[in-house]
C-alpha cells in the first residue's frame, strides 16, 4: 500500500470509527451462524467465508471451549481479529502476515491430511495444530493469533472482546478505573484534538 | 511575535524552565511534537496505554535505527519499523512524564565525582561533573515541593544531604509485601527504606492525592497525582498568560544569524506546514536521543556537523540505565487467607529500595567501585501483558489449548509476582552514541536518530552482584521462582547524555549552567547534560536541573535588559 493511500485508509477508519460510536459493534454485526453454529458476521472484508470459518476452527483449539473459563468464540475473537484486520493503523505487513500463513496453514493441511481442517476432528486439528506450531513460521503466526486471543480476552469489552466482561471475571482480573469512554478509546482518540 | 523563549519539548526537562520563566513574566511558546492530552483523555485503558501507538509515535511515520551488540561482541544495525522494538517514549505535552513510574531518587554527591572517587575504567568515558550535588541540592528540594514528592526521610548508608527534614508529601499507602519486606531485611541485616515516589499523597491546588487506580506507570493519571510536567508546571505557567503551548509542532532545524546564535526554531505543524518562531532564547529539551537528532539536523556554514558540534561531541555518550530485572513468586495457598487477602489488594505501592550497595566495598568483588539501586516493585497490572509471558513452556514451545488455559487461570488467580529492579551506571563508552542515518527518514523526509547501544561489561558484573542480595532478600521472605535477567539491554526510557556538560569546550557541549559552549542563546535542559548518569532514575534529576538552569536564563535575559 502507498503512504498516500494509506494515510487516506487510516482517516477515513477514524471518521469512521467516530461516526459508529462503539469501534467496534457496527460492522460487524451478526447475521447468520454456520453448520457448526458459530457467528459469522456480515461483513467478512478481508477475509473470505472460508477464510474466516477455518480462523474460527483454529482459534477454538488454541483457546477451546473446555469448561475452564470462556473460549475463544465466546469472547469474540473471531471478529476482534477481523476488526484488527481492518485497522490501518496497524502495520500491514503484520495482518497481510496473519492472512496470508492462513493460507499456508490450510494449504499444509490439505497436503499433509488430504481434509480441510475445519474437517478434522478435535483430535486431528490439535495434532495438526501441534505439528504447525513447532515450524518457525507456525509458531510465529499462532503467537501473534494468542496474543490477539488475549486482547480480546482482556481489554475492555468496549473493543468487542470480553463480552460482558467474562474474561475479567474468570481470571479474577482487576481492570482500573475509569474505564474509558467512546471519545478516548482507540482508535478514536488519536483525532481528539484541543483547542490551543 | 518574537517571545523570550522558545521551548521545543515539554517533559521534565523543559517543565521548570517554562514555569519559571513564565511567573517572571517572560514571554515563553512551547513547541512539543506529541498531542495535547488533557486529564480527562486518560483511562485505564491496557489498548490505548500499551497494545497501540497512541502515546507514541506509529512507527510507520517516525522510527529509529538501532545498533546493537551481540553476544559476540557483533554490532547489528535494524530499523525499529523492521523489528518492531518501539524506542519511543511518551510524545505528548508533558512528555514521558505523564507515563513514568516516578520513582524519585536524588543522585547522591559520589556520582557528582566518579573519576576522581574511583579512577578511570578502560573502555569507559567517565568523567567528574562540573558542578557538585551541593550545588544542585536546594533544587532537588525545590522539584520535593513545587512538582510534588512524596515519602519519608529514613536514615541509610547513603542517605544524600537534605536542607529540608522531610518530604513535602507523606509516604503513599503500602501492600503488606513491604511490611514482609522490611522483616527480612531485618533478618539479613539489609538496609531498605521507603521510595520516594513522584505521586502526591494529598490535594495539592487543583491535583488530586492518588487514589490507587493500580496502573501507574504507561498511564496517564486520572486525578493528577503524578508529578507530570503538564500538571504540574505547564498548567500553573498557561494560567501566567505568558506562555503559549503548540501541540504537534516537530522542530526540524535551528537557524543560526551567522554570528553564532539561533534566531529561529523552524517546525512542521500539525498539518506539515513549514513555520519559523523566533525567540531571544532556545532551549531543547526533546530527550536526549532527539536533542542530539536536532541539534545534528541543524547544520548550517557555521556548524557543519550540526549545532554547537564543532568540537564532535553531540550526540556523543549517550546513557541508559544499566541492570536488570528479577522476580519471584508467592504462591497464595502457602499463605493465610488474609494475608493472601492483603497481599493481592490491588493498588497499594510496595515503595520499598535499597541503597546499601550504592558503593561496593567488598574486597572479595574487587576494588572500592560504584554500585547501585534495588527498587521493590509490584509485577504491572496490565491483564494482557501478563496473558502474553504465558504462551510459553520453560522450552520456549508454543502453549495453546487447556494446557494453555489452565496455565493463564493458575497465574492469575493463585499467585502473586513481586519483582526487583537493578539500576547501575550506565558506563558512557564510545560504541553508545547517536548519529543520523544515512538512509531512514521519517514522514517528513528528515533522517532518523541512528542510536548505538554499545555497553561496557563492567555494568553487567555490577548488576548481578547486587540482584544477588535482592535474589538472597526474597528468598528469605520466602519467594518461589527467583530469577533475575542482568543485560546489555536497553530501556528507552531512561536516556541521558549526548550533550555533555563540562568546563572544557573540546570534550563537552554544555556550560556547567548548561548553555552550549559555541551557541550563546541555546540552551538543553533534558538528560542530555549529563556525563555519567547515575544509579537511579533520571527524571527527579532533570527536573531539579532544569530548576537550576531556569534560574541561569532569568539571570541572561535580565543583563541583556
Amino acid at each position: 500500500m502507498k503512504d498516500q493511500d494509506w494515510n487516506i485508509s487510516r482517516k477515513n477508519f477514524v471518521r469512521t470509527m467516530l461516526l459508529g460510536g462503539l469501534a467496534l459493534q457496527l460492522p460487524w454485526l451478526q447475521s447468520c451462524t454456520d453448520e457448526h453454529g458459530f457467528p459469522i458476521p456480515a461483513n467478512l472484508d478481508p477475509l473470505t467465508k472460508d477464510q474466516f470459518v477455518t480462523l474460527q476452527h483454529l482459534l477454538l483449539i488454541l483457546f477451546p471451549d473446555d469448561g475452564n473459563g470462556p473460549s475463544a468464540i465466546d469472547i469474540h475473537a473471531d471478529q476482534y481479529i477481523l476488526w484488527v484486520l481492518n485497522d490501518p493503523e496497524l502495520d500491514p505487513n503484520e495482518n497481510n502476515f496473519i492472512i496470508e500463513k492462513l493460507d499456508l496453514f490450510q494449504e499444509k493441511c490439505a497436503e499433509s491430511l488430504s481434509m480441510d481442517f475445519k474437517s478434522l476432528s478435535i483430535a486431528e486439528q490439535q495434532d495438526f495444530v501441534s505439528t504447525i506450531s513447532r515450524e518457525k513460521w507456525g509458531k510465529r503466526w499462532m503467537s501473534r493469533l494468542l496474543t490477539l486471543i488475549f486482547e480480546a480476552l482482556l481489554l475492555d469489552p468496549s473493543y468487542g472482546g470480553n463480552s460482558e466482561e467474562v474474561g475479567w471475571n474468570w481470571l479474577a482480573h482487576n481492570p482500573g478505573y475509569p474505564r474509558p469512554h467512546d471519545k478516548i478509546r482507540y482508535p478514536n482518540i488519536l483525532s481528539l484534538k484541543h483547542e490551543v | 511575535m518574537k517571545y523570550d523563549v522558545c521551548v521545543i519539548g515539554s517533559g521534565a526537562g523543559a517543565g521548570p524552565v517554562i514555569y519559571e520563566l513564565s511567573k517572571e513574566g517572560y514571554k515563553v511558546v512551547v513547541l512539543e511534537k506529541g498531542p495535547w492530552f488533557k486529564t480527562e483523555d486518560f483511562a485505564k485503558d491496557e489498548m490505548v496505554a500499551t497494545r497501540r501507538s497512541v502515546y507514541t509515535p506509529n512507527l510507520r511515520d517516525e522510527r529509529h535505527v538501532l545498533v546493537k551488540k551481540e553476544k559476540d561482541g557483533k554490532y547489528w544495525s535494524k530499523s525499529t519499523y523492521s523489528s518492531g522494538k518501539d524506542f519511543w517514549n511518551g510524545s505528548a505535552i508533558g512528555g514521558s512524564s505523564n507515563f513514568m513510574s516516578a520513582y524519585f531518587h536524588r543522585l547522591k554527591p559520589v556520582d557528582f565525582k566518579l573519576l576522581s572517587e574511583f579512577g578511570p575504567i578502560e573502555g569507559a568515558n567517565v568523567t567528574d561533573w562540573p558542578i557538585s550535588y551541593e550545588e544542585l541540592e536546594p533544587y532537588y528540594a525545590k522539584t520535593e515541593k513545587i512538582v510534588g514528592v512524596s515519602g519519608t526521610v529514613s536514615k541509610h548508608s547513603f542517605l544524600e544531604p537534605r536542607s529540608t527534614p522531610d518530604f513535602p508529601y507523606p509516604p503513599l499507602a503500602e501492600n503488606i509485601f513491604a511490611k514482609w519486606l522490611d522483616k527480612g531485611a531485618e533478618r539479613l541485616n539489609y538496609e531498605l527504606f521507603p521510595t520516594p515516589r513522584g505521586i502526591i499523597s494529598k490535594q495539592k491546588d487543583e491535583r488530586q492525592s492518588c487514589f490507587y487506580s493500580n496502573y501507574c506507570g504507561s498511564y496517564g493519571c486520572s486525578s493528577d497525582a503524578k508529578s507530570s510536567s503538564r500538571v504540574a508546571l505547564i498548567n500553573d505557567a498557561l494560567a501566567t498568560g505568558n506562555c503559549t503551548v503548540l501541540p504537534n509542532s516537530k522542530v526540524y532545524h535551528l537557524e543560526t544569524d551567522g554570528k553564532g546564535r539561533i534566531v529561529k526554531a523552524n517546525y512542521y505543524d500539525h498539518d506539515g506546514t513549514r513555520q519559523a518562531i523566533e525567540a531571544r532564547i532556545f532551549v531543547v529539551a526533546a530527550q536526549a536521543v532527539e536533542t542530539s537528532r536536532l541539534l545534528l539536523m541543524s547544520k548550517n556554514e557555521e556548524f557543519p556537523n550540526g549545532l554547537a558540534n564543532n568540537a564532535g561531541q553531540v550526540g556523543k555518550n549517550i546513557v541508559f540505565s544499566g541492570g536488570g530485572v528479577g522476580s519471584g513468586q508467592l504462591f497464595f495457598d502457602d499463605l493465610s487467607e488474609e494475608d493472601a487477602s492483603q497481599l493481592n489488594t490491588p493498588g497499594l505501592f510496595i515503595n520499598r529500595a535499597s541503597q546499601q550497595w550504592y558503593v561496593i566495598d567488598d574486597p572479595d568483588f574487587g576494588p572500592r567501585m560504584k554500585g547501585g539501586t534495588i527498587d521493590f516493585v509490584s509485577e504491572h497490572a496490565n491483564g494482557v501483558t501478563k496473558a502474553i509471558r504465558q504462551k510459553y513452556d520453560g522450552s520456549g514451545n508454543l502453549v495453546f489449548g487447556s494446557d494453555l488455559k489452565s496455565k493463564l487461570k493458575a497465574y492469575f488467580t493463585e499467585q502473586r509476582k513481586l519483582k526487583y529492579e537493578i539500576f547501575v551506571d550506565w558506563l558512557p563508552n564510545d560504541k553508545c552514541f547517536v548519529e543520523l542515518d544515512d538512509e531512514v527518514t521519517d514522514k517528513w523526509g528528515d533522517p532518523v536518530a541512528k542510536v548505538w547501544l554499545g555497553y561496557h561489561e563492567h555494568d553487567l558484573k555490577v548488576g548481578r552482584y547486587i540482584a544477588e542480595k535482592a535474589e538472597a532478600l526474597f528468598k528469605e521472605i520466602g519467594m518461589k521462582h527467583v530469577s533475575t535477567g542482568i543485560s546489555g539491554s536497553v530501556s528507552p526510557n531512561l536516556q541521558a547524555g549526548g550533550c555533555r556538560f563540562g568546563n572544557d569546550p573540546q570534550t563537552s557541549v554544555l556550560d556547567k549552567n548548561c548553555r552550549a559552549h559555541e551557541v550563546d542563546n541555546l540552551y538543553v535542559t533534558d538528560g542530555s547534560f549529563m556525563p555519567t548518569g547515575g544509579s537511579v532514575t533520571y527524571t527527579f534529576t532533570i527536573y531539579a536541573n532544569s530548576f537550576r538552569v531556569a534560574e541561569s536564563i532569568i539571570a541572561s535575559l535580565k543583563s541583556q535588559a
